[in-house]
C-alpha cells in the first residue's frame, strides 16, 4: 500500500528533495533559527535528523506501522507550525518527543473509541520481538517476547512512560516532561510495570 | 530477574524500522498535508469575510435602491402638497385598509369600499370629502393647518388628533380617540372630546359637491327619510315597537324589482338591506333573515355588517323566537366595531335579553356589567336592569 502511494508521490518528493540538495547542518540551534524563518531546507534537515528515531519510538509505542507513520507526520506538521514558539533551540529533541507522545495519546483515545464502536480489530502488527535483528542473542528474543506479553495488558500511558524510560533511556525528568506529568507519577508508573515484569532495579535513574 | 541496563542495550540492538522508503513517504505526506491545511486556513478566513461582505452589500443595496424598497416594504401612499381633486377609492374586494400619509406627518387609514376625495391640500388647509365608508384620521398636532372632513351629514373640523369617521348614505358616526373635533349638526357646532362618539342622521344642507369634482360616488343613490323622524336616542320601548330606522328607505334611484328574493342582486348591499326590510314588514321574517344572512355571507368586510347582524339578531329574537341564534348574531354585531354608539347600546340590550331567554344568566350578567362600564349613562340602562332583576 505504501509502495503504491510512493509511486504517485515520488515525483513530488523528488522535487522537494532536489531543492534541498545542500549540506546538512548538525547544529540544532542554527537549524531551529532557520526553520523559524520558514526555511524548507532547515525543516527537511530536522526531519531527516530526528524522523528515524521518532518513527522507531512511535512504532514501539503504538505497535502499528500505519498508526506510527500517521503520528510522525502529524508530529512534524505540528512541530513546523509551532516551531516559532520554541524558545530554547537546544531542546529540540525533547520538544519533538513531547509532541509525538501527545499524538500517541490521541491515537490511544481514538483507538479506544474505535474499539467501543467495534471499528477496530485490536491486532498489533509490530511487536517488540519482531523489531529485533536476526543477529541478536536468542535469549534477548525470549526476554523481549516476555516483556511484550506483559506490556499488552497494562495501561497504555504506563506503558509509554516505561518504554521511554526503560528502553529509550530517558531520565525520569525527561520522561516526565515528555508525557507532561510529574516525576512522582512517572516513578509510580514505572514501578508498577517493573513489578509486573519482575525487573531488577540495579541502577539509579 | 532481568537487568534494567541490559534492556537499554537490547533496545539499541533492535533493527531500525525507519527505512528510506518510509522516510521519503512520510516527508511527502507531511508536505502535501501542510499544503492542504494551508488552503483550508485561507478558506476559513475567506469564507466569513465573503459572507460578511455580501451581507453588508445586501443591506446597502436594500437601503439605496428605491425599487427594492418599494418591492419589499409596504410603504403608505404618499399625498404631497398641491395634490387636489384626487379621488381615492379602496375596492370592496380589498382585504386590508389603505394607508395614506401626508407631507406634514398626518396619516389616514381607509377601509375597503370607501371613497375619499381630497378637495384642498395646501399648507394652510386640508379638506376632504368622505363618501360612504370608514376612515381613521391621525392628525399631526402643533401645525397651523385647518383640517376639514365633509360627509353627507356633517362637516368635521379637527382640533386634534385621532378619530374615526364612519359614513353611509344614512348616517355618519364620528368617534374621537385622542384630542377633539368639531362637528356641525343642524347648523350648530358640537365639540367632541376624547372617548366621545356622535352619530348624525339628518343630511346636511350645507354641503355641495365641489366644482370639477371627479368623485366616484359608489352608493350615493339613496336618500334617507326616517319613517317617523325619531331621534336615535328615543326610549327603548319605543324603539322596540318600530323598525330600525337605518333599514328604512323611501326613495331609491336604482331600479329594483320587488318580486322576491331571487331578483335581488346579492352583490348589492343596499338592495339586500332594502329587501330584508321589506320582507320583515310583510311579516316574512324567514325571508328577511335569509336576505341578511346572504348579505353577511357576501359582504363580510363591509362597514354595514354590524347593522346587518343587529337586524338579524332582532329578527331571530322577536320573530323567529331563536334566542341562541339571536345571541350569536348580536354578539357579532357588538364585536364588529362598525356600529354607532346608540345602536351599539341597543345591541347590548337585546343581546342581554336574548341571553336571558336562552337561560345563559351568567353571560347576561357579565354583558350587563360590560354595558354599565361602557355606557354609565346609557339610555338602555333601566331596560337592562329590569331584565337582570327578572333573573332573580
Amino acid at each position: 500500500m505504501i509502495s503504491a502511494k510512493m509511486k504517485n508521490l515520488s515525483s513530488e518528493s523528488d522535487k522537494e528533495l532536489s531543492t534541498l540538495d545542500q549540506p546538512l547542518i548538525d547544529n540544532d540551534t542554527d537549524l531551529v533559527k532557520r526553520a523559524q524563518n520558514n526555511d524548507s531546507f532547515a525543516q527537511y534537515t530536522i526531519y531527516r535528523k530526528y524522523a528515524p528515531y521518532l518513527i522507531n519510538l512511535s512504532t514501539k509505542l503504538t505497535q502499528r506501522v500505519n498508526d506510527a507513520d500517521d503520528i510522525v507526520q502529524e508530529a512534524f506538521i505540528i512541530a513546523f507550525d509551532k516551531i516559532k514558539d520554541l524558545n530554547n533551540p537546544a531542546s529540540l529533541k525533547p520538544w519533538l518527543i513531547k509532541i509525538l507522545v501527545h499524538q500517541v495519546y490521541r491515537c490511544f483515545r481514538r483507538k479506544k473509541i474505535r474499539l467501543f464502536l467495534r471499528l477496530d480489530h485490536n491486532k498489533n502488527d509490530t511487536a517488540l520481538d519482531l523489531l529485533e535483528a536476526n543477529s541478536t542473542d536468542p535469549n534477548h528474543i525470549i526476554l523481549l517476547q516476555e516483556i511484550n506479553k506483559k506490556l499488552q495488558i497494562v495501561n497504555p500511558k504506563h506503558k509509554t512512560v516505561w518504554i521511554l524510560h526503560r528502553l529509550e533511556g530517558l531520565s525520569i525528568s525527561e520522561t516526565a516532561t515528555a508525557v507532561n506529568t510529574s516525576t512522582a507519577t512517572v516513578k509510580r508508573y514505572i514501578a508498577s510495570i517493573d513489578k509486573e515484569i519482575e525487573l531488577k532495579r540495579d541502577y539509579n535513574s | 530477574m532481568k537487568n534494567a541496563k541490559e534492556l537499554i542495550k537490547i533496545n539499541q540492538e533492535l533493527c531500525d524500522s525507519s527505512t528510506e522508503t518510509r522516510l521519503v513517504y512520510n516527508w511527502s505526506q507531511i508536505v502535501s498535508k501542510r499544503k492542504k491545511r494551508k488552503k483550508i486556513k485561507q478558506l476559513m478566513v475567506l469564507v466569513p469575510t465573503v459572507a460578511v461582505s455580501m451581507f453588508l452589500a445586501g443591506i446597502l443595496i436594500f437601503n439605496l435602491l428605491p425599487s427594492s424598497e418599494k418591492k419589499f416594504s409596504a410603504q403608505p401612499l404618499q399625498l404631497h402638497l398641491g395634490d387636489q381633486s384626487s379621488t381615492i377609492t379602496v375596492p370592496k374586494q380589498a382585504t386590508k385598509n389603505k394607508n395614506l400619509s401626508l407631507s406634514d406627518g398626518s396619516a389616514l387609514s381607509i377601509s375597503p369600499g370607501t371613497t375619499l376625495q381630497v378637495i384642498n391640500n395646501s399648507e394652510k388647509k386640508f379638506k376632504t370629502r368622505l363618501q360612504n365608508g370608514w376612515a381613521r384620521f391621525t392628525v399631526k398636532t402643533g401645525k397651523d393647518k385647518i383640517w376639514e372632513i365633509e360627509t353627507d351629514h356633517t362637516r368635521i373640523r379637527v382640533l386634534g388628533t385621532q378619530f374615526t369617521v364612519n359614513t353611509t348614505n344614512k348616517f355618519t358616526t364620528v368617534t374621537v380617540h385622542r384630542g377633539r373635533v368639531e362637528l356641525e349638526e343642524e347648523n350648530k357646532k358640537v365639540i367632541l372630546s376624547m372617548g366621545q362618539a356622535k352619530t348624525l342622521y339628518q343630511p346636511a344642507n350645507i354641503l355641495e359637491p365641489p366644482p370639477n369634482s371627479t368623485l366616484e360616488v359608489q352608493i350615493a343613490s339613496h336618500e334617507l327619510t326616517l319613517s317617523e323622524n325619531k331621534d336615535i336616542e328615543s326610549t327603548p320601548e319605543d324603539k322596540d315597537k318600530q323598525n330600525v330606522p337605518q333599514l328604512h328607505h323611501t326613495k331609491s334611484t336604482f331600479t329594483k324589482p320587488d318580486n322576491g328574493q331571487n331578483q335581488v342582486n346579492r352583490h348589492d348591499v343596499n338592495q339586500l338591506l332594502d329587501a330584508a326590510d321589506k320582507a320583515r314588514k310583510e311579516q316574512n321574517p324567514k325571508k328577511a333573515a335569509n336576505l341578511l344572512e346572504n348579505l353577511i355571507k357576501n359582504h363580510p368586510n363591509n362597514h354595514i355588517i354590524g347593522l346587518a347582524y343587529l337586524s338579524l339578531g332582532r329578527i331571530q329574537l322577536d320573530d323567529l323566537k331563536n334566542a341562541q341564534g339571536a345571541v350569536t348574531a348580536l354578539k357579532r354585531a357588538i364585536n364588529s366595531g362598525t356600529l354607532p354608539a346608540p345602536l351599539l347600546e341597543q345591541a347590548y340590550a337585546r343581546c342581554i335579553e336574548a341571553m336571558i331567554k336562552a337561560n345563559d344568566f351568567k353571560a347576561a350578567k357579565k354583558m350587563a356589567d360590560d354595558y354599565i362600564t361602557q355606557f354609565p349613562q346609557g339610555t338602555w340602562k333601566s331596560f337592562i336592569q329590569n331584565n337582570i332583576d327578572s333573573i332573580k
